[in-house]
């Protein structure tokens, strides 16, 4: 157990130290546009990832998803190249950080936009009968897309190995999710017959595991499941503009999740991880000449 | 209550069916699901069937086809109930009011108003015939107009800058005694090649007396007797009011022999490569660009501008400030009025009048008075 | 010979068989209903497993189109009315169309083909022509074939050649229409131009230069065996140029033919204003500039609803009329 830990510990401290830098940069004006950075919500992103097979499953991501895209793929280079606007970026400097594709991750800037996407995936993973399965990732502000609802219609219609992950950070840019939803969210999925499983969006663990369990079930029985993970956006929604007030922020720096795996680790794992994981930013920030 | 019949929709792509027979008589008694009428799509043929008992009144005839929803019949419950009245929805209709026996090709009309030809003419000499391109532009009036092919044209140049020797005067007779017998003898009065010995007018008012120093010697018949004894070189005509006298005026004496000449104001600019019959007179500041082409016994007035490769035939009159865009073409004995502007290319027929001031944008037809400032279409209503 | 509808039916059935990657999704295409204006037709019954009936959701069925398109499938996706292609612009624009630009290595083979045009009294939101709110996006192709081209080929060809987005527009008035590939009373030709679609060149004279050309496609092809030859009757020349590809469109071979006339007419269905036919225009100018006799004329369906009531709707629709009155005035230019 403590092995999978350490595992998903190390990899929620490297989207952590990369996303650090990131603001950084921007701060240096290396940065072009928008980056939204899942501070605070590194375990949905690891802990969901983690349970999947890159081979065959596919993820669709959307406007924050380095988190996801590290977990899915470990390539910080392709991405910090990408997000820098350089041709050898893994979308040529086009996408920037918000359009991202390698194998079989996609991601885009439209909220909701990517699930009928993720549903079509679904089919073809069906009609290509490789247990494969089709990932998407939401945030509870998107849940008032409507084409969301179209999907998840079709999803169920068809039994179609559909995973959708809410990542409720209860926050909508600067809308708090209750000025956005007049019912509660895990209600909709189920609604269409989806079952779907409401867990602890800041332990790693417990969300690695129901995605294990999961997983497995789509792929033995197909059809469509939803995992509703509870989380706090510790950082701002993009770069400085942040209107929280900062009690409320600090209230949840205790359920940091990267917190929350260190008091379950022995320190002496946590000081390795977290070097290592430094080293290798640092490595790559020097490739760039950026330090 | 009775039941209109209605033809049905049949097949999605087709929004109408024919009406093929009725298989009841009118006021045939009919009853419920009996078939009643045979209709036709382009892929099939149906029965329509009575959706209640009654008594058939058929509204349509067979034969024709009706967009779908179009009554064409009424069951009547009782043999005495009325059709009742409702909106027909009209067959669509998009007006078009064909003439019944065309004269002429629309072509033919759009070429004849292009060209200038008289197209109820063309049809009156052609009884029984459509008439058609070819026939329209083997009439339109040659541009380079019949009397133009006439002339005797000569090279002129008339630059500012040159300067005659005065070696052989010659000695002009002016014909008109009025306003522009004195533009002749004022514009001679700057030429050295040229001597005005005499002016006739057919008013015997004006015998014996004198125009800036020159006399009014006689009427116009006094010309051949004075040809005769070789008291003058040539004519030059003033008259400008009647375009027919002045075309009868100069076809008189040059029939016998007498030339006229052509005066052109010394500040006039008549450009390289142009060329004239005889008879024209150009006043002041008139600007003839090159390669222009003018025929015999035009009145250029003041200012009169002809821009590069324009064709003018003969027997026109200009007002003063009258300027012509280049390769302009204009045909014999057509008045131009005061500050008339023609666009390049444009062709004037024969014998059109142009009211002052106006702005010539498309071809006149010969025969033409165009009055309005501006003629131009300024836009097409769709 | 076949209609448009069965040319079509049967170039389906033709991919269908020759390509196993191809699906068809859309509303109500199920045998024995066969799609709302029966292009699908038959194709259930011969394949039940690649043509999927779907809820009524065109932005969900884009989207899952797209995700098969994504990984490796030819999906064709049906609109029922090409009205409600908007509900599907977020799809096409912000999805479909950027995926194959913004990712490397990526293509999106979506098929989206819909219906569209009035003059059968469907009234205001199931008889505009649309098209022209998908013009100019890059990565997106317009496919409309006229009734002079061969449909069922032209989807075939799509399938088979396209990696990108393509909406293949049908006008409604043209399914029953009988295709007029060897019509006697006009000589056709088909061309295939420069963007590797077919223009339908038609000319109603034997010899000489022509008056006008009239340039044209999809649906309003099914106003020119009737028109040419009224004109011709009239001594009026006319190339009539309906390109299958009108977006991009053959602008070399449209500006190419229109010299030869100098006058040139633009129709179309869609409403006035910011249409087709006045992007086409605008670069016809700056080809064709000095070789004109007169203003490019554009004739459209009025800018307005399209009403249900018949007279009403022929009144706003554009009409063979309109067309000829627009020839008419660009030869009366001197
Ligand atoms: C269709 C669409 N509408 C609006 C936006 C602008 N936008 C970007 S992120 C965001 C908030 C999204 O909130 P949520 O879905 O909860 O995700 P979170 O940012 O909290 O991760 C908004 C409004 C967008 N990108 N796409
Ligand atoms: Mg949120």
């Amino acid at each position: 157990m403590n092995a999978d830990l350490e595992m998903l510990y190390e990899k929620m401290v490297l989207i952590r130290l990369f996303e650090e830098t990131l603001l950084k940069l921007f701060s240096l004006g290396h940065l072009r546009g928008t980056v939204h950075t899942c501070i605070g919500q590194e375990a949905c992103a690891v802990g969901i990832v983690s349970a999947l097979d890159s081979k065959r499953d596919t993820l669709c991501s959307n406007h924050r998803g380095h988190g996801h895209f590290l977990a899915f793929t470990d390539n910080t280079d392709g991405l910090l190249k990408e997000i820098l606007g350089l041709k050898s970026g893994i979308c040529g400097g086009k996408g920037g950080s918000q359009h991202l594709h390698v194998n079989n991750f996609y991601s885009n800037g439209i909220l909701g936009g990517m699930v009928p996407i993720a549903t079509g995936i679904a089919l073809s993973q069906k009609l290509a009968e490789e247990n494969g399965i089709s990932v998407v990732f939401v945030g509870d502000g998107a849940m008032s897309e409507g084409v969301i609802y179209e999907s998840l219609n079709m999803a169920a219609l068809w039994k179609l190995p559909l995973l959708l992950v809410i990542e409720h950070n209860q926050i909508a840019q600067s809308t708090p999710w209750n000025l956005e939803h007049g019912s509660a969210i895990e209600g909709r999925p189920v609604a269409f017959g989806i079952p779907t499983e409401t867990i602890d969006g800041n332990d790693v663990q417990t969300i690695y595991a129901a995605t294990k369990k999961t997983v497995d079930d789509m792929r033995k029985n197909a059809h469509s499941r939803c995992l509703l993970l509870k989380t706090y956006r510790l950082g701002p929604h993009s770069k400085g503009d942040d209107y929280r007030s900062t009690t409320e922020i600090s209230s949840h720096q205790m359920n940091d999740p990267l917190k929350r795996a260190e008091t379950v680790l022995p320190e002496k794992v946590v000081m390795g991880i977290k070097t290592l994981c430094q080293t290798r930013i640092n490595q790559m920030l020097e490739s760039f000449s950026l330090i | 209550m009775g039941m209109i019949i209605k033809m049905p929709l049949l097949n999605i792509n087709d929004e109408s069916a024919t009406l093929v027979r009725w298989l009841h008589s009118d006021g045939a008694r009919v009853s419920q699901n009996e078939p009643i009428c045979v209709v036709e799509t382009t892929k099939s043929a149906v029965d329509i069937c009575a959706e209640i008992d009654g008594f058939l009144r058929q509204l349509a005839p067979v034969g024709s086809t009706y967009i779908t929803g179009y009554a064409i019949g009424f069951i009547a419950s009782s043999i005495d109930e009325l059709v009742p009245n409702f909106e027909h929805i009209e067959p669509y209709s998009n007006n078009i009011v064909e003439s019944t026996s065309p004269k002429w090709t629309k072509k033919a009309q759009i070429l004849a108003n292009r060209l200038g030809v008289d197209l109820i003419a063309l049809a009156a000499a052609h009884p029984g015939v459509l008439i058609g391109e070819e026939l329209v532009k083997s009439v339109a009036p040659s541009i380079e107009s019949e009397s133009l092919r006439a002339v005797n044209l000569t090279a002129v140049t008339h630059l500012p800058i040159t300067h005659a020797n005065d070696t052989h005067q010659e000695r002009v007779l002016i014909l008109g005694g009025s306003g522009g017998a004195a533009l002749v003898l004022d514009i001679l009065s700057d030429v050295l090649t040229q001597q005005a010995i005499g002016i006739l007018d057919n008013n015997p008012k004006l015998f014996n007396t004198t125009l800036m120093g020159v006399p009014v010697i006689g009427g116009f018949d006094l010309a051949i007797q004075l040809w005769q004894e070789k008291k003058f070189d040539t004519l030059i005509s003033t008259v400008v009011k009647d375009i027919a006298d002045r075309v009868s005026i100069f076809e008189r004496f040059t029939q016998i022999g007498i030339p006229f000449t052509n005066i052109i104001a010394a500040n006039a600019n008549v450009r390289r490569d142009c060329r004239m019959g005889t008879g024209n007179l150009i006043v002041h500041g008139s600007y003839i660009a090159t390669g222009v082409t003018l025929g015999n016994n035009n009145f250029l007035a003041a200012g009169t501008y002809i821009e590069h490769h324009s064709i003018i035939g003969s027997h026109c009159t200009f007002g003063p400030r009258t300027s012509l865009s280049g390769r302009v073409k204009v045909a014999d004995r057509v008045k131009f009025g005061t500050h008339v502007a023609v666009e390049p290319f444009i062709e004037i027929g024969t014998e059109s009048v142009i009211a002052s001031g106006v702005v010539l944008t498309s071809h006149i037809p010969s025969y033409s008075i165009v009055k309005n400032a501006s003629n131009s279409v300024i836009r097409h209503a769709r | 010979m076949s209609t448009y509808l069965q040319n079509l039916q049967n170039g389906l059935f033709e991919l269908f068989s020759n390509n196993s990657r191809v699906i068809l999704l859309g509303e109500d295409v199920l045998d024995p209903y066969g799609g709302a204006f029966k292009v699908t037709a038959g194709l259930s019954t011969q394949f039940p497993n690649r043509v999927l009936t779907t809820p009524i959701s065109e932005a969900g069925i884009t989207g899952v189109a797209i995700g098969l398109a994504l990984r490796g499938y030819i999906p064709i996706v049906e609109i029922m009315f090409g009205d409600f292609l908007t509900l599907c612009a977020d799809q096409i624009i912000n999805h479909a169309t950027k995926f194959p630009n913004m990712y490397r290595d990526v293509t999106c083979p979506l098929i989206m083909r819909s219906p569209m045009g009035g003059g059968r009294g469907y009234g205001p939101t199931h008889s505009q022509s649309l098209e022209k709110m998908f013009l100019g996006i890059p990565e997106l192709k317009l496919i409309a074939p006229s009734h002079y081209h061969q449909p069922g080929q032209t989807i075939q060809h799509i399938a088979t050649q396209e990696i990108n987005p393509v909406i293949f527009i049908e006008h409604k008035l043209l399914y029953r229409e009988t295709l007029q590939l060897n019509s006697e009373a006009l000589p056709l030709i088909l061309k295939t131009d420069e963007t590797g679609y077919q223009t339908a060149i038609l000319r109603n004279y034997d010899v000489g230069i022509p008056d006008v050309c009239l340039i044209g496609y999809g649906g309003i092809s099914r106003f020119l065996p009737e028109l040419l030859k009224k004109l011709a009757a009239e001594e009026i020349r006319i190339i009539a140029l309906l390109p299958e590809s009108i977006d991009p469109v053959p602008i070399e071979m449209l500006a190419h033919f229109a010299a030869e006339a100098g006058r040139i007419v633009i129709a179309e269905e869609s409403t006035e204003g910011f249409t087709w036919a006045s992007g086409i225009a605008s670069q016809l100018y700056e080809n064709l500039w000095g070789k004109l006799h007169c203003p490019i004329k554009m004739v459209t369906s009025a800018r307005c609803a399209i009403p249900t009531a018949i007279q009403q709707e022929a009144d706003v629709l554009i009409s063979s009329l309109n067309i000829e009155n627009a020839i008419l005035e660009v030869i009366s230019w001197a």
